[in-house]
């Protein structure tokens, strides 16, 4: 199996935004790694993963008209797939809030430095978090977010988004040292 | 301390994540396909093009309607006329007729019942009327004798026959406990008839018309017991009742005939005949407009068509439909169009020096739209497939027509002297109304199918028209693609 010939990105946006289906599916194929990594660290499995990736890549090339070219492609994409995937569990974000993570005694990631950290390790670590928290580390921590958008984001108070923050960080530290531990 | 860790862990989940790769882009585009693109785009185009065109029906059903619904307000006005003219006469057939034939057994019942009653005189002097009648043109039956009375015998078995298979069961079964014991009080000789009447047929079941038979008797000969006339011969009041019983059981019989004639003729009715020489149809239609350099174009119109029966299988389809058709040329003029457009080009080209300083010599396209609103006029041969089963047919013919408006409009670019990327948009239209009519420039093909709603039916049509030549002042050879919803009407006469 070839390897998906990479094309540029101005090409390929331009040939979306004719409408072009081959092109289409080269552009997804060529960001659907990138996509996914994003869409991983908010989702609680691959399953609905994939399904934001697809309903951003269905925005963005229902929309794909009013992209500036000027701009790079990839922040874009991001920011289409934060705000789907946080669409997506809003519901569920609001409906667990007040749920905490007490315990993380199951949580078997076997590292013994953050550097040895691998994706699958990084995705099983954070999806102990409440969903609430979770968006917010990834909101704030990774995607680059202030409190104020995340809390209009999220429909909270810009306070209670620090609140968060500080308890996800908190118990991320817990559960890795507790890891470091196990394994020496 | 704390800083510093966080700051590992958020440089970690950027790089890995940053970098993420995945293998299942493939799946994912599967997926994604089942969604997007178009599917659900012409799902929704065809449910509005479909919806469309049904408001379309429904507005050119509903202007119809209303434009019928005076004529058959009269047409019931005169109905009604008719019906208090009958029940003016008083005739116990209109009696029957409102109520049924149970309901009229049920009144007679009533009446034995309660013999003062007014109805029951009523129908009483009606009967004796009748039997006088009836007995003045035949003398024959007053007559006591023994062979004639046969002969009513077995006239009046044959008659309760068709009664018995009339009447409900129930109401025999209350005639017969009602009727038997006044009559054996009041009337042995009906009795003594009933008697000797299973010898006559020889069948079991006619025990249980007996039954009817004296309650007729019991009915139409109440004035005997009214009046208390006991006086009277029996043996000559036999043939008497026996008349007035027959004369009534006819009239009952004829109501039964008429009512079965109008519930034949109802029946007659919901079947279509298919063999009307004229059916007429509404339709709408709503299609697209093609033509070789255009964007295809979404449009509508309706009509009424005609189908001249020919053969059971064969018709000559016509009528008259307005229609919109519009074209739109973005990447280049029509082939014929580009000769006009080379005016622009022309003038531009011997502009006055002076413009020279603000426009370019040589003008470019830019577009090109075409809106003709057209009445067609096709002349089609239909072909049924199954004309006594199945409502599907072929249609192929061709179409004259004129156009009652059209609107040519250029568009193109008057590129600046000065700078490249600078240039003058300018528009032109041009309008004609009714210029001139064409002949036989379309090729009809159709393919429909129909539906049996109560006594019309809805046909849906796709079709294709199919440009043989230019049509209108710019002779644009363009055709459309779409369906037709029709609506058939039933043209016979109630």
């Amino acid at each position: 199996m070839h390897p998906p010939r990479r094309i540029a990105e101005d090409e390929l946006i331009r040939q979306c935004k004719s409408g072009s289906l081959k092109y289409q599916e080269l552009l997804y194929k060529q960001f659907y790694g990138y996509a996914m990594g994003i869409s991983l660290r908010y989702c609680q499995n691959r399953d609905d993963a994939m399904e934001v990736v697809n309903d951003a890549f269905i925005k963005l090339f229902k929309s794909i008209d009013s992209f500036n070219a000027e701009k790079p492609f990839k922040a874009w994409l991001r920011t289409i797939v934060v705000n789907t995937a946080i669409d997506r569990r809003r519901k569920d974000i609001k409906l667990l809030q007040n749920t905490d993570l007490d315990e993380a005694g199951h949580l078997t990631i076997g590292i013994s430095a953050i550097e040895d950290l691998l994706a699958d390790d990084i995705i099983s670590m954070m999806q102990m978090l409440p969903p609430i928290q979770l968006a917010i580390f990834n909101l704030f921590e990774i995607d680059g977010y202030n409190h104020d958008e995340i809390g209009e984001m999220l429909k909270i108070p810009a306070s209670s988004s620090r609140v968060y923050l500080s308890r996800a960080k908190e118990k991320l530290r817990k559960v890795i040292t507790q890891e470091k531990q196990k394994h020496g | 301390m704390d800083e510093r860790w966080d700051n590992d862990l958020k440089k970690r989940i950027k790089e890995v994540f940053d970098n993420y790769d995945d293998t299942s882009a493939d799946e994912g585009w599967r997926l994604l396909r089942e969604k997007f693109p178009k599917k659900q785009e012409r799902r929704i185009a065809v449910w509005i093009w479909l919806g469309s065109a049904a408001a379309l029906l429904a507005l050119l059903l509903g202007i119809f309607w209303l434009r019928t619904a005076n004529t058959t307000a009269q047409q019931f006005a005169g109905h009604k006329g008719q019906i208090k003219k009958d029940s003016s006469e008083g005739s116990v057939q209109t009696i029957a007729r409102n109520n049924g034939a149970n309901d009229s057994s049920l009144i007679k019942n009533q009446e034995r019942i309660d013999p003062k009653n007014k109805p029951l005189n009523t129908i009483a002097k009606t009967s004796t009327t009748t039997n006088n009648t009836r007995n003045k043109k035949e003398p024959a039956s007053l007559n006591p004798s023994a062979s004639s009375k046969t002969l009513v015998k077995s006239a009046i078995v044959k008659q309760e026959n068709d009664l018995a298979a009339n009447l409900a069961p129930n109401n025999s079964k209350q005639n017969k406990q009602a009727s038997v014991s006044v009559n054996q009080k009041n009337n042995p000789a009906a009795t003594n008839v009933n008697a000797q009447k299973p010898t006559l047929t020889g069948n079991n079941s006619v025990k249980d018309k007996n039954q009817v038979e004296s309650n007729i008797l019991a009915q139409t000969n109440p004035a005997k017991i009214d009046t208390g006339t006991k006086s009277k011969n029996y043996a000559a009041n036999v043939p008497a009742t026996v008349d007035m019983k027959q004369a009534q059981a006819k009239k009952m019989d004829d109501l039964f005939i008429k009512d079965r004639l109008v519930s034949n003729q109802k029946t007659d009715k919901k079947i279509p005949s298919g063999k009307k020489l004229i059916s007429l149809g509404v339709y709408a239609a709503t299609y697209f407009n093609y033509a070789k350099g255009s964007n295809n174009q979404f449009n509508l119109g309706a009509g009424l068509t005609a189908d001249i029966r020919v053969t059971d299988n064969l018709r000559i389809s016509s009528g008259l439909s307005v229609g919109q058709n519009s074209l739109s040329y973005n990447s280049q003029a029509p082939a014929v169009q580009s000769a006009s457009f080379g005016a622009p080009l022309a003038a531009a080209s011997v502009a006055p020096a002076s413009l020279y300083l603000y426009t370019a010599s040589t003008p470019q396209f830019k577009s090109y739209d075409a809106n003709l609103v057209g009445i067609d006029i096709p002349l089609n041969i239909k072909y049924i497939f199954d004309p006594g089963k199945s409502n599907t047919y072929f249609l192929a013919g061709l179409s004259s027509g004129t156009f009652i408006n059209e609107t040519y409009t250029y568009s193109y670019n008057n590129p600046s002297l000065y700078s490249t990327n600078v240039s003058q948009v300018q528009n032109q239209s041009t309008t004609n109304n009714f210029n001139g009519i064409y002949i036989a420039r379309t090729l009809n093909l159709a393919f429909g199918t129909g539906y049996l709603l109560g006594r019309n039916r809805l046909v849906i049509e796709p079709f294709l028209k199919y440009p043989l030549e230019g049509l209108g002042t710019q002779q644009l050879k363009f055709g459309a693609g779409g369906i037709n919803l029709k609506f058939d009407l039933e043209t016979h006469k109630k």
